[in-house]
């Protein structure tokens, strides 16, 4: 697997996402839209390499970071709902499972976590999705 | 010099199964005769026919070239192994032998990517070679 080309096949499926800001890299500056929310792919948590011999498969840990806005208010709830709901277009999962990847073999959502990060002074709610991924080991 | 076992290879039936691989194990056995006769205190045994069973399993892939496509159709069946425990290179050592494919199992988790296993008798000796 070549993680740049993870990274850009997750973040085109997150751009379906309506209002949803993504940032395919782990930048230093987020911006959250007024009426949406950001999502970064920020780096990863750990890579295994050689599940199978001959380099057959790799597995990698990466996570998706939305951030949404004011943890105190009713429209970060519900957009974050919205989120992590099972379905409806603007579901995390639905949009990152489904097969057809070329930079790797499957993406599993296998759960999320919530924070409250301080971005510039504000705290800001965001969603942690954690993702298993794995893709051929040799990279073509 | 220790040896990591990632570098291992398996053809089965003349198809390459290895990246879709995780373990394998080879074992070599000998039947056991107890020869004890009378006037020794204590048992004496000798060597018999050799046999030994040959394990792999790994995580499933789908398609042609996937372990349920190779073995699925070979239960039953008695066909070539290859296997290379430290890869392939001069001077490593190769084993070749026949083996009755007498179990194939799928393993489908709700929480995990799909395994598989498959266990086989050895029919034959095993003939040990090293690469050139």
């Amino acid at each position: 697997m070549k993680l740049i080309d993870v990274w850009n096949e997750m973040a085109a499926r997150l751009a379906t996402i309506p209002e949803l800001r993504v940032y395919a890299r782990p930048v230093g500056k987020i911006d959250i839209p007024a009426h949406g929310a950001a999502a970064i792919i920020p780096y990863p948590q750990a890579v295994d390499f050689d599940l199978t011999y001959g380099r057959g498969s790799d597995e990698l840990d990466q996570a998706v970071v939305v951030a949404i806005g004011n943890p105190e208010s009713e429209r970060t709830a519900t957009r974050l709902a919205a989120f992590i709901d099972g379905g409806g277009g603007t579901s995390i999962k639905e949009v990152l499972e489904p097969t057809g990847y070329t930079s790797c073999d499957r993406v599993v959502v296998e759960r999320a976590e919530f924070d409250v990060y301080t971005m510039a002074g504000t705290p800001v709610m965001v969603a942690i999705f954690y993702c298993k991924i794995i893709g051929d080991g040799v990279t073509a | 010099m220790k040896v990591h076992g990632k570098d291992t290879e398996i053809t089965v039936d003349g198809d390459a199964i290895t990246t879709a691989t995780n373990s394998s194990q080879l074992d070599r056995e000998a039947d056991e005769h107890d020869i004890t006769c009378y006037g020794v205190d204590d048992y004496e045994y000798g060597g018999g026919l050799r046999k030994g069973a040959f394990t792999m399993s790994g995580v499933y892939a789908d398609g042609a070239t996937g372990p349920g496509a190779i073995l699925r159709p070979l239960i039953g069946m008695v066909v070539p192994i290859v296997r290379k425990p430290e890869g392939t290179g001069t001077g490593r050592p190769q084993e070749s032998f026949s083996a009755l494919i007498k179990k194939y199992t799928e393993t489908n988790p709700v929480a995990g990517y799909i395994t598989w296993q498959c266990d086989t008798t050895r029919s034959g000796a095993i003939t040990d070679t090293t690469q050139s």
